[in-house]
């Protein structure tokens, strides 16, 4: 092992050692140390997140879930160990995690959804000004907690685990509402959609047809 | 700061309180065993006799299921334990094998010991096998609190996984107990009386329990 090598090591274990004692310090309510130790870690836990998720926008999601996981389990660090190995067991899960409920939902009236979303923002002023009102509609339409949830997330542009922070309930539970909420938003404006066509199938009233006798 | 998470960062520093860790996983897994062999000991002591106890080298049945239920509950709660630390994955998982396995060799222990699947070949004295069962469901109440105080302020990767070892575990503690009091020994009531204890538990409190874990978890 080259000198460059032996001090690359030794600047690791100590960084190492001043993770664990700051989340020591963080389990006795120390938030200066607590803040030090996030900071530090948050790097590490995106290049951790980063080799295996390529999508930016699902790999920040899974570093904000792992680092709401390292704070709702810091509990779980037992002192006397390492600290490095745990935190890298709860990111490792909240990847696994990610990959697991990508699976499970399909993610396919998400994307549909986020799809469309994305398409009205990019429209020229016009078409957003006409469709502006009918996803305001629409999205006022739906039960308060899925509507928090799409505003914090769609709107607001906030991560999953931000915008649980903010409605104060899980990651896992805002997603759910998140989900039901963007299902129901996609209904409710395909009807809206019918709708317009229908009336813009009938007849545009002119005198000659008031006039008209329909028998 | 000027990362893309300052602003998750600095709530939860806002929401930080000082914590107590959980105790080390060996003291955790102590106390489930002295609260196991507490109940084990009063339950024994105030019986008349230990048929179940003299039971054990005569019958090879019986000792056999029993052994099984032994390895079921400690696999079990080693599992739920570990289960609730993030880190410990290799020992949740072979604390599950081990408790799976164990509950495996007693049935077909009693399998073997009844010849076949015909229970009607073995009856058991009426109502006795729903007295048992009920006496080891009952036992299996205060173990069950025990494992679940520890799981449920631990952080469980995998909730559906800790919430059958400990519904298991629970259920073998609170059988092994009834096993060793028992006064029949015919291998079809071990079956349905006994065994079926944590078998019926763990189908029952799979699938609440693990969405009361996943979402402690949050």
């Amino acid at each position: 092992m080259s000198v460059d090598d032996q001090e690359r090591q030794r600047a690791r274990l100590e960084a190492e050692a001043q993770q664990s004692a700051w989340m020591r310090a963080a389990q006795r309510g120390d938030a200066d140390a607590y803040r030090s130790l996030l900071v530090a870690i948050e790097p590490r836990v995106r290049a951790m997140v980063r080799s295996r998720i390529r999508e930016q926008a699902a790999a920040e999601d899974v570093v904000q879930n792992a680092l709401l996981s390292i704070h709702r389990g810091r509990r779980t660090y037992r002192p006397e160990r390492p600290f490095v190995p745990w935190m890298r067991a709860i990111v490792r899960n909240s990847i696994i995690d990610h990959f697991r409920e990508r699976k499970r939902r399909g993610q396919r009236e998400v994307e549909l959804f986020e799809e469309r979303w994305a398409d009205d923002r990019s429209e020229t002023p016009e078409s957003r000004t006409t469709l502006a009102p009918e996803l305001a509609e629409a999205l006022a339409a739906l039960p308060e907690g899925q509507r928090e949830a799409v505003t914090l997330i769609q709107v607001e542009g906030l991560s999953v685990a931000e915008a649980a922070l903010r409605a104060g309930v899980s990651a896992g539970a805002l997603k759910v509402r998140a989900h039901r909420g963007y299902r129901a938003l996609r209904r409710l404006l395909e009807g809206a959609r019918r709708e317009g066509e229908w009336r813009s199938s009938l007849p545009a009233p002119t005198e000659h047809s008031e006039k008209e006798d329909p028998r | 700061m000027s990362g893309p998470n300052d602003r998750l960062i600095s709530e939860l520093v806002d929401d930080l309180a000082p914590v107590r860790p959980l105790p080390r996983l060996r003291s955790a897994f102590s106390i489930v065993l002295a609260v196991w062999a507490t109940m084990l000991g009063v339950v024994l002591l105030t019986l008349q006799h230990q048929p179940g106890a003299r039971g054990l080298l005569a019958n090879p049945v019986y000792f056999a299921s029993f052994a099984g239920l032994v390895m079921a509950a400690l696999g079990g709660t080693l599992s739920a334990l570990a289960a609730g630390r993030p880190g410990r994955t290799k020992l949740e998982v072979g604390g599950l094998l081990v408790c799976v396995a164990g509950l495996l060799a007693a049935v077909v222990a009693c399998l073997i010991g009844m010849g076949g699947l015909d229970l009607a070949q073995h009856p058991s004295p009426p109502g006795l096998d729903a007295m048992c069962f009920r006496e080891g469901a009952f036992l299996s109440l205060l173990p069950a609190g025990v494992v679940l105080s520890f799981l449920v302020r631990g952080w469980t990767a995998r909730p559906i996984r800790a919430a059958l070892a400990a519904a298991i575990a629970a259920g073998a503690l609170g059988a092994s107990v009834v096993h060793l009091s028992c006064d029949f020994l015919g291998p079809r009531h071990l079956l349905m009386g006994h065994l079926s204890v944590p078998i019926v538990l763990g189908a029952l409190a799979l699938y609440p329990l693990g969405v009361l874990l996943r979402r402690l978890r949050g």
